[in-house]
């Protein structure tokens, strides 16, 4: 087990390198600077000066040296857009503003999708069935931005019971979640659905019926085990997305998450927050991979003893 | 067992990440102060028009502020948040600089000396606010360590520009400090619209040098001494400025506090202005404009931007090196379709540079110059054959059918290719030659037309009340956006920007003006306005483009 763990350590940092390299020269390919974005016709001077404050008029190889030595002692940079703030800063506050919204609909999306995706598998082409599955391919295809503006005129102009916008009370993140949870809850029940399905066709669940377990049971025990494991794999990769946030809501509801940050980052062509924040955002991925690795290898031992060998 | 146990760990693992959320909110959401924006002030009757007791304003705020740091901020919008937390020296009132931070001040007989003397003003800690604190930030906005993006605004000032390029050590600035109340500028030559175009602020240095880096990034690191002070500052979300008690004219001010609300969306700002938590408003969108103007409870009022919006031609570019070329397609744009259309019918079209919103000195600029277009206009009404002519010039042939030039916009939303469609069919309707259309983000295309990568393209610049300001835009080595290089030009600009007589300056910069409009540079197209709505209740806003009063105006009066 600790081999297969410092097997994909190794390769996780390889991975995580190669990302960053390919940011860092993809960034520099897009025309345009910090400052070009920011101020209008900047005299030629006053740009030299600015460019050799933050050493962009040294070669790129060079400044990709230097970045990675950076990087290598912890050190992610200051933005170039927010003069003074520092990458980790920002990731510090502002991640947790993300990770309430994309965790607190992660949960409630997962739950409810779970539970809709078994009462639809067990109601096979009944009502039930076929009102979750509308729901659900809704819910997958209506854009997020239409359902967010259509909430938010309805629920803070027509009956103004929530704020429009903003941040810092309980109030302001029920929209938020409510617009984001929709995806989830269609993915999920949809998922899960079939993933019954296939479990209810097992032998093993004719034996338990053959056998005379109750209904109850059969769902508790056998089917509902079973077919939430696959589920694992989805939700790990789902949790890593939770703190990269949502640019749509983010912007709809004007909350201060990493989701707009990041984008307006690229629209601004703020360097170091887009490099810093993708090492951040790759690293996490990669982090929930290898724990929804090692789950994996935990429950299923075939993974692990392929692995070792 | 073990898939119990991995069933188990797996909810373990999604309730720790759920209280670690939880946690994070509170450090993010801050202290859960109540953000009061509604007066519940009940006043008798007779009371009406008096102004209501809890006097509180949330308002739209265009962007997050890059840092409040009079030498290291970037964005323009941060300078109006300056203008309420700092006090300049001198503040621009109904279109004329009016004493603020400085008493009074004078230039010396050959206007090479500028002496300002301070009023008795304090920072919100109490501290006095002493001529060194001004001359600490323009200190700090000439150090090249700084990379202060709008140093040039300061040139004016002796060996300004050499020591921000780090030629010459910071003594050497033309800055005096005789006493705690004066403060002394040496300009490099008679710079008569300097004070109406270029802001002086304090700087605390003690603060920027404990905090270093962080200087201005958060609120308690943001020293304050204007009418209001930063209390709170949700970085992307919002602002919390309370009146200062200290501030000199802290008895005129009757607003308390105020919320400003960074929204980046559009449907959103609209939906929090119907539902009463934003006061004021500038609304473009046409759907909302006639639902809004059937409102009882709100009004409208029609601003000049004082911003002209334009077509910049590339005087480097094969095709349009040649005036007759340009002047051709700056001719076929019809301008009244354009604004009408474009504006919602808030803009006037233009057919010169320097909007009517400007002056020199006391005289209004417009009143006393002609727009130069309508001039070459009647001298050329067929643009057809100004461009034929052009063509021939440079060996095209006749055919204008066979030239095919790209028109390049900085926006690529659904909005942008309508508008630029418009352009499209305009000229090739007027010159039957092809226009091919090219659209970036904004920054590829400001890249882009900075670095003279480009045919014609789409671009808007803001006036400052004297023409100086748009009209150096081209006044240098360069030639500007448009690489318009023209020598005559740039002396007959400098020239104008030393000349102390009003009427003599005017003068001058009309004829630079239409120089320069009249050879085709660019196409000025028409010069915007905004049209804002406001609640009845909301008092003191007013439509002076340039002012730069902050919010220190504003009050409310009987509202529920």
């Amino acid at each position: 087990m600790l081999k297969f763990t410092l097997k994909r350590l190794g390769y996780m940092l390889v991975v995580l390198f190669i990302v960053v390299t390919i940011t860092f020269f993809l960034v520099h390919s897009i025309p345009g600077d910090p400052i070009t974005a920011m101020v209008q016709d900047l005299p030629e001077e006053t740009r030299t000066v600015y460019l050799a404050r933050y050493g962009f008029d040294q070669p790129l190889g060079v400044q990709y040296v230097r970045f990675i030595k950076a990087c290598l002692c912890g050190n992610l940079g200051e933005s170039l857009r927010y003069p003074g703030r520092k990458v980790i800063d920002i990731v510090r506050n502002y991640a947790p503003v993300s990770g309430v919204i994309g965790g607190l609909s992660l949960a409630i999306g997962f739950t409810i999708g779970i539970l809709c995706g078994i009462l639809a598998a067990l109601n096979r082409n009944k009502w039930p069935d076929k009102l979750i599955m509308v729901i659900a391919i809704l819910g997958t295809t209506i854009p997020t931005f239409v359902t967010a503006a259509v909430l938010q005129y309805l629920l803070t102009v027509t009956w103004p019971i929530f704020p429009t916008t903003g941040w810092g009370q309980a109030k302001h993140i029920v929209l938020p979640v409510l617009c984001m949870c929709v995806g989830p809850v269609a993915t999920y029940a949809r998922y899960m659905r079939s993933s019954v399905l296939d479990t209810v066709n097992q032998d093993y669940i004719l034996t338990a019926e053959a056998k005379g377990v109750s209904q109850f049971r059969i769902v508790t025990r056998h089917i509902f085990r079973n077919s939430f494991l696959p589920c694992i794999t989805m939700i790990c990769s789902s949790i890593a997305g939770i703190f990269s946030g949502s640019f749509i809501i983010e912007s709809i509801f004007a909350i201060p998450g990493l989701g707009k940050y990041f984008i307006s980052a690229i629209n601004d062509r703020d360097y170091s927050v887009v490099l810093g924040l993708n090492i951040i955002f790759t690293g996490i991925y990669i982090l929930a991979m290898l724990l929804c690795d090692i789950l994996m290898a935990l429950t299923d031992p075939r993974i692990r003893y392929s692995n070792d060998r | 067992m073990k898939r119990a146990f991995a069933l188990l760990l797996s909810l373990l693992m999604l309730c720790s990440l759920l209280t670690a959320c939880g946690g994070g909110n509170e450090t993010a959401g801050g202290d859960e102060k109540e953000q009061e924006t509604q007066g519940s002030q009940t006043d008798t009757p007779d009371n009406t028009n008096a102004p209501d007791e809890v006097q509180t304003l949330s308002i739209l705020y265009s962007a997050e502020p890059s840092v409040l740091d009079v030498a290291r901020f970037l964005g323009i919008a941060d300078r109006s948040l300056f203008y309420n937390v700092l006090e300049p020296l001198v503040r621009i009132e109904n279109g004329v600089p009016a004493a603020a931070g400085a008493e009074s001040w004078s230039f010396s007989d050959d206007d090479l000396t500028l002496t300002f003397t301070l009023r008795d003003n304090c920072w919100s800690d109490g501290q006095p606010v002493t001529s060194e604190d001004y001359a600490t930030a323009l200190r700090r906005q000439a150090d090249p360590k700084n990379a202060f993006a709008f140093a040039s605004d300061y040139y004016a000032i002796v060996n300004f520009e050499a020591v921000s390029t780090g030629e010459m050590d910071a003594d050497a600035l033309g800055i005096e400090t005789p006493d705690d109340k004066t403060l002394v500028l040496h300009l490099t030559a008679p710079t008569p619209a300097l004070l109406s175009s270029s802001e002086f602020f304090p700087c605390r240095a003690d603060v920027a040098e404990a905090c270093g880096d962080t200087f201005g990034t958060e609120a308690d690191k943001t020293p304050c001494c204007g009418p209001f002070v930063l209390t709170e500052w949700t970085h992307n979300s919002a602002l919390k400025l309370e009146k200062n008690e200290k501030y000199w004219n802290a008895d005129n001010i009757l607003l308390q506090s105020a919320t400003l609300n960074i929204i980046p969306d559009s449907n959103a700002q609209l939906a929090s202005f119907e539902n009463g938590s934003l006061d004021y408003l500038t609304v473009s969108d046409a759907d909302y404009v006639k639902k809004f103007q059937g409102r009882d409870d709100m009004s409208e009022m029609l601003i000049p931007s004082a911003r002209t919006q334009m077509v910049v031609f590339n005087c480097k570019d094969d095709v349009f090196q040649n005036a007759k070329i340009r002047q051709a397609f700056s001719l076929a744009i019809d301008r009244e379709m354009l604004a009408e259309v474009i504006s919602n019918g808030t803009a006037t079209p233009a057919y010169s540079l320097i909007p009517a919103e400007c002056s020199v000195g006391s005289l209004n600029f417009r009143e006393n110059a002609d727009e130069p277009l309508l001039a070459l206009k009647a001298q050329h009404s067929d643009a057809k054959a100004l461009l034929q002519e052009g063509m021939k010039e440079l060996g095209l042939g006749e055919d204008t059918s066979k030239l095919t030039v790209s028109f390049a916009w900085g926006a690529t939303t659904a909005t942008a290719r309508t508008y630029a469609e418009l352009y499209q069919q305009m000229w090739q309707d007027a010159l039957g030659c092809v226009v091919e259309l090219e659209f970036n983000d904004s920054s590829t295309h400001m890249s882009n037309v900075n670095q003279g990568n480009y045919q014609m393209a789409i671009t808007s610049w803001g006036a400052n009340i004297e023409p100086q300001f748009q009209l150096s835009r081209w006044a240098n080595k360069k030639g500007g956006q448009s690489q318009w290089q023209n020598a005559d030009y740039n002396s007959l600009v400098s020239r104008a920007n030393q000349t102390v007589d009003e009427k003599e300056r005017l003068e001058l910069y009309a004829q630079a003006e239409e120089m320069i409009v009249t050879d085709a540079a660019f196409a000025p197209v028409y010069f915007a306005a905004q049209r804002r709505f406001y609640y009845n209740y909301l008092q003191g806003l007013t439509g002076n483009t340039f002012d730069t009063m902050g919010l220190s105006g504003l009050y409310t009066v009987g509202r529920e």
